[in-house]
């Protein structure tokens, strides 16, 4: 299949546009990442999904539907790689709408629907109830439960921020079933590159949340660590994207490798982190292989890393001499 | 990196890390000058979970955007002078991403997204 260059595409050209111009209209505020993703997402699947002339390059991943922005008109500015954290516009010449297209008329009339429904500024839209059912809207037609299951976790672990309530009574009652009620539906024949990472994700969230506040935040670290981790693999599975190239797929797969190493990384670091900041966990006799492994580890990296530390230190000189030459 | 201690915090940070490729270019050619291979500085990285970026269509763009609004104009010696920081800055091209240098100062361009090392061990 080839695909065109991504300003090509006059009807996506014009609705990215109108979401971005009429959420403005709305609430004053840019959308923010978050919302154009879901208003984009569900114009592209009420108008056929992967039949839509929509031709929406998406998939899913950290944050539910997101468009691939690497193939988006390159007139629409993000401003953060986070959808949450990012504000959308436009830059440049507005495109040409095709106004007598029905579909087009559809869309228009659609993108007013939605942008009246859930139009809102960014500080005030994370407080209220739009947020939760426009997720809902969308995470409805998500390819695997599990993400569903997923983001409520994800959810219980931020409500839990600003809870009064001491949190060594909430994680039994909500993290623990929460977490169980997710790892259960992972779509294991789905992922089998993947899927041998869960089990021990899951001891390690578990282990942590047992040990009160100090570890429920690292939980938390851990818990979206291992999310992350499973994105990378969700993007490329061919019921999770949609008109993508085959270029920044090959991109993708590529560094897959090395996305797992960094996971596996961290949670070693966190493990190593709840050893020596949460008495009972380092005395737990679950987590002291599993603290012992990460130690070790980390020590023989650090002593390669050591290995080049007069490479490294004499580079620094090195560098500080060029740019003196240069002044 | 010269620094042990910043060595040490940047292997145990959980956040997203990159070395542009140009950057990997000079530590490659250093080593190398030293009697290492290229491969061991890939490794290094690896160790520390630093990506080695190459230069894409965004980190391009981003830099193009930096060179003309510091009013740096092509074939000149300021040119010349600066479009290697400009190329690595294009890969701190979209926030969060910032540059942690000890040369902060030829990065002033991009305001508060580049940051020097003992910095960075402060705030994050």
């Amino acid at each position: 299949m080839l695909f065109r260059d991504r300003n090509s595409n006059d009807l996506l050209n014009a609705t990215a546009f109108l979401v971005v111009q009429r959420h403005k209209d709305k609430c004053g505020e840019y959308p923010t990442g978050f919302h154009f993703n879901k208003y984009m997402s569900a114009l592209h699947r009420e108008t056929g999904g992967e039949t839509s002339p929509l031709r929406l390059p998406h998939c899913w991943y950290r944050w539910g539907d997101q468009v691939a922005i690497q193939q988006m008109p390159t007139s629409l500015r993000w401003d953060h790689s986070e959808p949450p954290a990012a504000s959308v516009r436009w830059e440049g010449r507005p495109p040409e709408i095709p106004a007598d297209d029905p579909l087009m008329q559809k869309l228009e009339a659609r993108i007013e629907e939605l942008t009246g429904e859930y139009a809102a500024p960014a500080d005030d839209f994370a407080k209220s109830t739009k947020l939760r059912s426009l997720i809902d809207f969308v995470y409805a037609y998500a390819p695997f439960p599990f993400q569903n299951e997923y983001r409520q976790l994800r959810e219980a672990f931020v409500d839990m921020r600003g809870s009064m309530i001491p949190v060594d009574e909430i994680d039994q009652a909500i993290l623990m079933p929460t977490l169980d009620r997710a790892f259960r539906v992972f779509p294991e024949a789905e992922f089998p590159r993947f899927r041998h990472q869960v089990a021990p994700a899951r001891s390690v969230i578990e282990l942590l949340v047992e040990q009160g506040k100090p570890g429920v935040t690292l939980a938390n670290e851990a818990s979206e660590a291992f999310w992350f981790a499973f994105c990378y693999h969700l993007r490329l599975h061919p019921k999770a994207h949609q008109n993508l190239s085959p270029q920044l797929l090959r991109q993708w797969e590529s560094t897959l490798a090395d996305r797992m190493d960094a996971y596996e990384a961290a949670v070693r670091s966190i493990l190593a982190e709840a050893a020596e900041t949460i008495p009972s966990f380092k005395s737990d006799s679950r987590a002291r292989e599993l603290v012992d492994n990460a130690n070790k580890q980390i020590e023989e990296d650090l002593a390669f890393i050591e290995s080049y530390g007069e490479e490294l230190e004499a580079l620094g000189k090195f560098t500080d001499a060029l740019r003196k030459h240069r002044q | 990196m010269r620094d042990k201690g910043f060595r040490a915090w940047l292997y145990h940070y959980r956040g997203r890390k990159i070395l542009p490729i140009i950057a990997f270019v000079e530590f490659a050619i250093f080593f190398r000058s030293r009697g290492k291979d290229t491969h061991e500085v890939r490794q290094l990285m690896k160790k520390m979970n630093v990506e080695i970026e190459p230069m894409q269509g965004q980190s391009a763009d981003s830099m193009v955007e930096t060179i003309i609004a510091a009013g740096i104009r092509p074939n000149t010696a300021p040119f010349y002078k600066m479009w290697r920081d400009h190329a690595i800055a294009g890969h701190a091209h979209t926030a969060p991403l910032i540059v942690v240098t000890n040369n902060v100062k030829d990065f002033a361009f991009l305001a508060n997204r580049v940051i020097s090392p003992n910095d960075a061990m402060k705030a994050f």
